[in-house]
């Protein structure tokens, strides 16, 4: 999983059915473990109404699309845990 | 699998039922040995998954993607939604000192 913190929302009308009733969360994230995800925001399912500015914990892959309980669903990033407290190194856990 | 070291952890008391009651352990990728055999941090840090009670300073390897929720127990590990998964806590390596 990857930490990261909710910088938005996303609404949309027209999409694919299997993204019906799914909140979608705009994550920064505060590193990355593959160079082939590298970019600067992750659009990802939230079933935690994690808010703007909270950091959560976000699953990638195959494993963040069995949120939903169907493998079919097209997204590959779920929050699993809105973050309360980070301890460790002060330089990589702001 | 990756080579890393455990820098911290993760504490959240929101978290879906998928996620298993496993620690959050924050984990610096480590690279290849350089030249006095030491290996270093890549800037990469992953959040993983921990029943092993690795902690902090400690060398782990870390299972990826699907196959992280094979480092827990069968059948309860059915359910567990996870990308990364402490494996094992290392002693040491043959290539590079720790």
């Amino acid at each position: 999983m990857i930490l990261g913190t909710v910088v938005g929302t996303v609404w949309a009308t027209k999409k694919n059915p299997r993204l019906e009733n799914l909140k979608l969360v705009i994550v920064r994230p505060d590193f990355w473990h593959e160079p082939s995800h590298d970019v600067a925001h992750l659009v990802a399912v939230d079933h935690l109404e994690a808010r703007a500015g909270q950091r959560v914990v976000v699953c990638v892959g195959q494993p963040g699309r069995w949120i939903a309980g169907d493998p079919r669903v097209p997204v590959e990033a779920s929050v699993m845990a809105i973050v309360d407290r980070v301890e460790g190194d002060a330089e990589v856990a702001p | 699998m990756m080579l890393g070291r455990v820098i911290g952890e993760v504490w959240g008391s929101q978290r879906s039922r998928q996620l298993g009651p496993q620690k959050m352990l924050l984990i610096a990728a480590l690279g290849p040995p350089d030249g006095d055999g030491r290996r270093r941090c890549t800037g990469r840090v992953v959040v993983a998954l921990d029943d092993i009670g690795a902690r902090a300073g400690e060398l782990v390897t870390v299972a990826w993607g699907s196959g992280a929720r094979s480092v827990f127990q069968a059948p309860e590990n059915r359910d567990v939604l996870a990308d990364a998964a402490v494996a094992r806590i290392v002693d040491g390596t043959s290539a590079g000192r720790e």
